[in-house]
């Protein structure tokens, strides 16, 4: 087992690990470029991203069929840069899910137990990653699809700041809330392609012209003096304790570092589930009203009216989860609900920001667990929606927030399943959470174990 | 807040152009009110004088010169190539304005 570095590589353990886990829904020969700063390094992109290769399905019967005519951004940068595209990455539909369970084509296993799910939305990214399949990924992260996944099986994942990657040709989910990420086995390695992701870009008017960072450069820069914010909120009750453990233990050793580690409160973290969840279906209701079976492929309805060809088109070509989205935001947001639901959801993000830069103000860097329970069985949520979404309890409130963070791994539990230490950094302050990620991953050697092949 | 109606699925899916099965209406009921139950925690929160986050990125009147750039432009070709039914060079899809058929 090791990572790969060439399309070889990759297409040799895809062969083997494929028929286990079920990482991709596509896969491409994809040519190898030989210059530029990942030259022919084979990468995975989450199905919700555009790709002029092959299909764009974000994991939905209702675009079986949809071919892109242009790449995403960030897609473009990748190859600009030399990467090669090895195949799409299966995600929950639409990427609203924490489990992959909710994919139209089928659960992705997690390497470490494959009775196990590898985590989501990005659970296809976060398997191929682990399992040695590619190099690294791109994932989206709306409340912490690149994180959970990423904890759920041992690799660094990136949600970056709300704004520092361009969204052109990510296929919208709460697009308050969207951020493409990236996944390695290293924190260098996902802070490179953090580095070539990254930038304001034209055709998306919420990237930011801030200056991109030296990501990789503040890898191994040390972390002496930095004040690192640990809020109890994170590790309230139903956290599992082994969990709280291996996390305490890691945020504890940041101090043979020089880091300086403080309690914080985040008291409204409770109530992110709830604010969260209501912002991201409404945003998502109103997204997904393009998907009207006239655009986006074929879909095969017998003849009707207009309007019955609409309201069959989405009743067949959407699953469960979305379907619930839908409902739950057009409810959030119909006459005589939206102020009691979708407003006072959206005043209270505002709080939630503001107990953030609060935070901020007196602590560089805030860490905890990123999951409060590691990989569950497969099925065991799937009809329960309520507990699928509490397992983004921690997640969710960063991408309210807007602010960057990202999940390293830092030990196992005794069942041999994969912990997550969450680092979170201030607006635009990427470079910091990567100073803490890296002091953290020296220290260890997490990083260096692979899932044995079932 | 009041539990949520087999009614009211009916109506919000309605304005959701969503067709539901019988199964699918009683599910999502429960479904919802449970969610909706929990969810409402969020009403005991005093957000008097709070406005909403209603823009995320804190950026505005952002725009772009109107030019088109090689590297981003698809052909009529790269698009009619992805498209299931063409007729002469058009995208063919179901009729709009014909009353009643959209064959």
């Amino acid at each position: 087992m090791k990572t790969p570095h060439t399309v070889e590589e990759s297409r040799d353990a895809i062969r083997v690990w494929e028929p286990h886990i079920h990482a991709f829904l596509e896969t491409f020969e994809a040519p190898a470029a030989l210059e530029g700063v990942l030259a022919g390094k084979p990468i995975a992109i989450k199905d919700n991203i555009l790709t002029k290769a092959g299909h764009t399905t974000a994991g939905s019967k209702i675009l079986e069929h949809f071919q892109s005519p242009y790449n995403a951004t960030v897609v473009e940068k990748l190859l600009h840069a030399g990467a090669a595209i090895v195949g799409k990455a299966n995600p929950d539909e639409f990427a609203m899910g924490s489990s992959t369970e909710y994919s139209a084509y089928g659960v992705t296993r997690n390497p470490w137990d494959i009775s196990r799910v590898a985590g989501g939305s990005s659970g296809g990214s976060a398997a191929a990653v682990a399992s040695g399949e590619v190099w690294g990924a791109l994932g989206t992260d709306t409340g912490g699809s690149v994180r959970h996944p990423a904890s759920l099986c041992s690799i660094v994942g990136v949600k970056p700041t709300y704004g520092r990657v361009s969204r052109h040709g990510l296929i919208s989910y709460g697009s308050s809330l969207d951020q493409a990420g990236t996944m390695a086995r290293t924190v260098e390695d996902a802070a490179l392609l953090l580095q070539i992701i990254a930038g304001q870009d034209p055709y998306d008017a919420t990237s930011s012209p801030e200056v991109v960072g030296k990501y990789v450069g503040a890898c191994n820069k040390g972390i002496t003096g930095l004040r690192v914010g640990v809020p109890e909120e994170f590790f309230a009750e139903g956290m599992h304790p082994e969990i709280a453990d291996l996390v305490r233990t890691a945020i504890d050793s940041l101090k043979d570092q020089g880091a300086i580690i403080v309690p914080i409160s985040l008291p409204l973290t409770s109530v992110a589930i709830p604010v969260y969840f209501l912002i991201a279906k409404a945003e998502a209701s109103t997204n997904l009203s393009r998907y009207d079976g006239l655009r986006y492929g074929k879909m095969n309805i017998p003849e009707a009216s207009l309007l019955e060809h609409y309201i069959h088109t989405r009743g067949i070509g959407f699953g469960p989860e979305v379907k619930r989205a839908i409902l739950m935001g057009t409810y959030a947001l119909s006459a005589g609900y939206v102020d009691a639901w979708y407003k006072q959801a959206s005043k209270v993000r505002t709080l939630i920001r503001r107990e953030y830069e609060k935070a901020f103000a007196t602590v560089d860097i805030i860490a905890g667990p990123v999951t409060p329970e590691p990989a569950f069985a497969i099925g065991s949520k799937v009809s329960d929606p309520l507990a699928m979404y509490l397992a983004d309890a921690l997640t969710v409130p960063i991408n309210l927030a807007g602010v960057p963070a990202m999940s390293v791994p830092c030990g196992f539990t005794a069942d041999g399943l994969p912990v997550g230490l969450q680092i979170i950094a201030s607006h635009f302050q990427e470079e910091k959470m990567f100073s803490v990620a890296s002091a953290y991953e020296g220290m260890h050697d997490w990083n260096t174990r692979f899932p044995a092949l079932p | 807040m009041d539990a949520i109606t087999p009614k009211e699925v009916r109506k919000i899916s309605a304005l959701a152009r969503l067709a539901l099965t019988d199964d699918e209406v009683s599910q999502a009921t429960r479904d919802l009110s449970g969610i909706l139950e929990h969810f409402s925690a969020i009403g005991s929160i005093d957000t008097a004088n709070v406005s909403p986050t209603d823009d995320a990125s804190g950026l505005s009147n952002i725009s772009r010169e109107d030019i088109a750039h090689p590297n981003t432009l698809c052909s009529s070709q790269d698009i009619l190539d992805r498209v299931p039914n063409v007729r002469q060079d058009y995208a063919e899809v179901p009729g709009v304005f014909k009353e009643s058929s959209v064959s």
